[in-house]
């Protein structure tokens, strides 16, 4: 044990001073909001934070992403192993162009590196969970789909059941998506492009992650 | 004779062009807070409830840290403890050399500006560089940050743009911020591409978990905390939370009173270094724990409330000291009430004591403080403690108040001094000097109230007697 | 015959040291206001300081041998105490508790002093015969709402409130209306050269109003602000709120 800890927990454990109970597990006044409202506030919340939002229905997945495609000229595209019908549309993206290529994040970040910096425009990525309230993605990254993901290619398109919009923050830290004290190596809450105010109180989009957030909501 | 803290403060105050830039972020900063909380119930619920989770923390470090400590080891994250920053700083040395590293990236930390790791690394042919982009346009000026959150706020547009023209180069089209983002956001991606370890600080510690939150805007503080091989983050002790169900609340309080979001882009949570088949990540995760004064801050019963602080920057935005001074005339690293508390404490009275001169005790700070910090009754205790603790020798100052209670503690004597200000009420002194700067000085009175209030009973008496 | 009139009920005032110096018209108009609100004054002739200017300047020794004399002397009697400086009752109300071991037979008499403690405006608000305000043609005055009134006794809402029960008359408030004067005891002359431009700042903001008058509930505030405007080569529009609404009830008292 280090010299360090021991004099740091000798002067914690001096208790000079008497301890006071400090109630704060009383929860706050919170509105819950239907499946209806949920959906819409978070919509609302999102574009606020400069996110595109689309609420399509689950079998025009693949349509979608081309339409994406076409519209804005994507070349590159970068998929992980989660997200069901990925192969669909990977093979419905290739199909449009041959100028469009699709990458699987299947090697480690070492190896794949280069290609993620220099070439992906776009990647696509399930999300865990969504918060009305604050208008925002909880993203589990694991092996099928690394936190690179969300983080390096300029655009971010976040795939989203609606069935997994709840309320509030509150509400995912009590019934955690993960096992008790078991937590995922990382959880990202994401509520819009990378952005910063650093400069004179401008906002600015892109500063070092996605400058756009594509967010599609599933039924 | 001027101190070395009031000479800056002349200079600053001389700046027209720093005092609008600091006037308009300022506004802009209280403003936009503002319409965030503009539930005045709800805020102060939340407040109250932000307070007594920082508040518990505090009292339960020992067993807090020692569960961190306990699960972030479970978790593969390797801890490490400081006393001060000179064994943080060293321990970060050494782990880089270990590691061979020459570039390190860095995410916006305070309490690595603290440690002024920066310097230590460069001393020893580490390579630093700083990641949030108001942390890197200070940097390319070799300057410090003058605020805790938006650390390049002293400067314009215009300034910053020169900025870019004089040290990179790179000459942007005037007034176009997207275009400086760009530039920065090109030559740090190059950074985090090649970084051998990447250094962040941290919001919040969940102890039960083992979990470090990182709050951001930028994606920098992910960047620097998942390519790099190494992630180092450095932590001061008291940012210990007991679980993930108080954060939800602690990180709406931090944000909104920070820049008035209700959420920030990113929040990270960090439990573990890469796990085995996962793809990316750092390899390797240590947490340095710093105290660096915070342990005995908190066996204090007057002061331990100073390690409640999340590091929101409210108080600065609402202390009429530092909107007119900024944050580089304290020239400590923490600036504004917060660092007015925080200084003398950390580097003793003899070195930050005049810090604490600085304020009128006006209470804006303690009123926006979203944890319920009374940051003027700290500064007021720390001003006793200042006079207690200086040498009993006989100042100016002692010798004023020493008169003055003699005066006002016998009766006879105020009513003569009273009497005396009358009689000579028409000498036109000008002294203080400090006052007669901007002011004429107060006449006295003819005659005192005490006086006035003697002459009106007798004339009441004689009446009720007639 | 004579002891079955009602007594009027008994208030201290504790004038403050200012008041007692500079500004004792305000100390009387307070008195006037209060007899008007049927109260019979107490002012007990061995008052001098509250002991806040050592208290924030570090000097918390003399601050205590102060408070310990003025709770003696505003305990002989179990009334209302009234001040009419938001800082001042503040410091009695507020400070004085604080400064005493806990248990102490002097926590004891300082909290039960606190507790009968009430600045002047605030205690007034809800007590004056506004029927019998006289008549004005319309006015505009500004008022400035000090750093003790709006937080530490909260009283602010109050100041506010008075005046908007006064006839024709418009209140104006300076931008930045919750920032402090530049005042500060003891910190207008140790941080000169800051209260110097928080001065400033504020008196161009208050000017601005083009309210006829400056009125506030804290001389010390005032002192500054007025002795700044002189400064510019004006004529000092400050006015307590006490003095104000003395006129306005058509109280005249000699000088
Ligand atoms: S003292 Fe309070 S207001 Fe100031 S930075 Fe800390 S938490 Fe924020």
């Amino acid at each position: 044990m280090s010299e360090a800890r021991k004099a740091i927990f000798a002067r914690l454990n001096q208790r000079k001073i008497s301890t006071k109970k400090h109630d704060f597990q009383a929860p706050l006044a919170t509105k819950h909001l239907n499946k209806t409202e949920a959906k819409k506030l978070l919509i609302e919340k999102l574009q606020e934070n400069r996110a595109e939002v689309y609420s399509i229905p689950s079998t025009s997945l693949t349509d979608t992403l081309t339409t994406i495609a076409t519209e804005k000229g994507y070349k590159t595209w970068l998929f992980g192993k989660n997200l069901s019908g990925a192969k669909t549309a990977s093979k419905a993206l290739e199909s449009v162009s041959n100028e469009i290529s699709v990458i699987q994040y299947d090697s480690d970040y070492e190896t794949l590196r280069e290609v993620l910096f220099h070439q992906v425009d776009v990647s696509v990525t399930s999300v865990k969970a969504a918060i009305a309230e604050t208008g925002t993605l909880l993203l589990i990254p694991d092996k099928n789909e690394p936190r690179m993901m969300s983080l390096i290619p300029p655009v971010h398109i976040a795939i989203l059941k609606q069935s997994d919009i709840v309320t509030s923050f509150q509400q995912v830290a009590d019934n955690p998506p993960w096992q008790g004290k078991n937590m995922p190596t990382n959880i990202l809450f994401i509520s819009s492009p990378s952005k910063t105010a650093d400069i004179q109180q401008t906002i600015a989009y892109g500063a070092h992650g996605p400058k756009e957030l594509i967010v599609l909501i599933v039924n | 004779m001027k101190t070395k803290f009031s000479k800056r403060i002349e200079l600053a105050l001389a700046d027209s062009q720093l005092r609008m830039n600091f006037r308009g972020a300022m506004d802009f900063l209280r403003n936009k807070r503002q319409l965030a909380f503009n539930d005045v119930e709800e805020w102060q619920a939340l407040r109250k409830k932000g307070a007594a989770i920082r508040q518990d923390a505090i009292q339960r470090l020992p067993e807090l840290l020692t569960q961190l400590e306990h699960q972030c080891q479970q978790n593969g994250i390797q801890v490490h403890w400081a006393e001060d920053g000179n064994e943080a700083n060293k321990i970060i040395l050494n782990i880089a050399q270990q590691h061979n590293a020459k570039q390190v990236i860095k995410g916006k930390s305070m309490a690595t500006e603290e440690i002024e790791l920066n310097d230590f690394l460069e001393k020893h042919e580490i390579d630093c560089i700083e990641s949030d982009m108001g942390e890197y346009i200070v940097q390319l000026d070799n300057e410090k940050p003058s605020h805790i959150i938006m650390p390049a706020i002293h400067k314009n547009t215009a300034q910053i743009t020169d900025l870019f023209e004089k040290k990179l180069g790179i000459s942007t089209p005037s007034g176009d911020v997207d275009a400086l983002i760009g530039v920065g956001r090109r030559i740090l991606r190059e950074r985090f591409e090649h970084a051998d370890i990447g250094i962040s600080g941290v919001n919040f510690a969940i102890a039960d978990t083992g979990t470090l939150c990182l709050v951001e805007n930028e994606g920098n503080g992910r960047l620097s905390t998942t390519a790099p091989p190494v992630h180092i983050a450095l932590m001061g002790i008291e940012k210990v939370i007991p679980n993930i169900q108080v954060l939800p609340t602690l990180q709406r309080l931090l944000t909104r009173s920070a820049t008035g979001q209700h959420i920030t882009s990113y929040l990270n949570l960090i439990s573990s270094p890469r796990k085995k088949g996962e793809l990316d990540g750092p390899k390797e995760v240590h947490l340095v724990l710093l105290d660096n004064g915070r342990a005995n801050i908190s066996q204090d019963e007057k002061l331990q409330s100073t390690l409640a602080c999340i590091r929101c920057g409210a108080c600065m935005n609402h202390c009429p000291v530092y909107t007119r001074i900024g944050g580089h005339a304290y020239g400590s690293t923490y600036p504004g009430p917060i660092g007015q508390v925080v200084m003398p404490q950390i580097k003793g009275f003899k070195q930050e004591g005049e810090l604490l001169d600085a304020c009128s005790l006006n209470g804006a700070c303690g009123e926006a403080c979203p944890v319920e910090i009374d940051l003027p009754e700290l500064i007021r205790t720390l001003r006793h403690r200042k006079q207690e603790s200086s040498s009993t020798c006989w100042s100016k100052e002692v010798f004023i108040w020493f008169v003055w209670t003699k005066i006002h503690l016998h009766p006879w004597l105020y009513r003569q001094a009273t009497l005396l200000m009358a009689v000579f009420r028409t000498l036109n002194l000008n002294y203080p000097k400090g006052w007669t700067r901007t002011r004429t000085m107060p006449k006295a009175a003819k005659m005192s109230l005490h006086r006035q209030v003697r002459e009106r009973s007798k004339t009441k008496k004689k009446k009720e007697n007639e | 015959m004579l002891n079955s009139l009602p007594e009027s009920p008994q208030v201290y005032l504790f004038g403050t040291c200012l008041i007692d110096t500079f500004y004792p018209k305000a100390g009387l108009d307070a008195i006037a206001l209060l007899e008007l609100a049927g109260y019979e004054v107490v002012f007990p002739q061995a008052q001098t300081c509250c002991g806040q200017p050592p208290y924030n300047s570090g000097f918390k020794a003399p601050a205590l041998k102060i408070a310990r004399q003025t709770i003696k002397l505003l305990s002989s009697k179990d009334i209302p105490v009234i001040v009419p400086s938001a800082s001042c009752a503040s410091m009695i109300k507020n400070h004085y508790p604080a400064l005493f071991q806990k248990d102490t037979s002097d926590a004891q008499l300082a909290h039960n002093l606190s507790l009968r403690t009430f600045e002047l405006i605030d205690f007034l608000a809800d007590k004056l015969p506004y029927g019998q305000q006289l008549s004005f043609p319309h006015c505009k005055v500004t008022l400035h709402q000090s750093c003790s009134a709006l937080r530490e006794m909260g009283v602010a809402s109050a100041w506010r409130a008075i005046l908007e029960k006064l006839n024709n008359l418009e209140i104006c408030f300076p931008e930045n209306k919750q920032e402090c004067c530049g005042f500060g005891g003891t910190f207008a002359v140790k941080s000169d050269a800051i209260s110097a431009v928080m001065t400033e700042d504020k008196c161009q903001n208050l000017m601005a109003t083009g309210g006829a008058s400056i009125l506030s509930g804290d001389m010390g505030c005032l002192m500054n602000i007025g002795e700044h405007i002189k400064f510019e080569g004006q004529a000092d529009p400050c006015l307590h709120l006490a003095s104000f609404l003395v006129k306005r009830f058509g109280l005249n008292h000699e000088d």
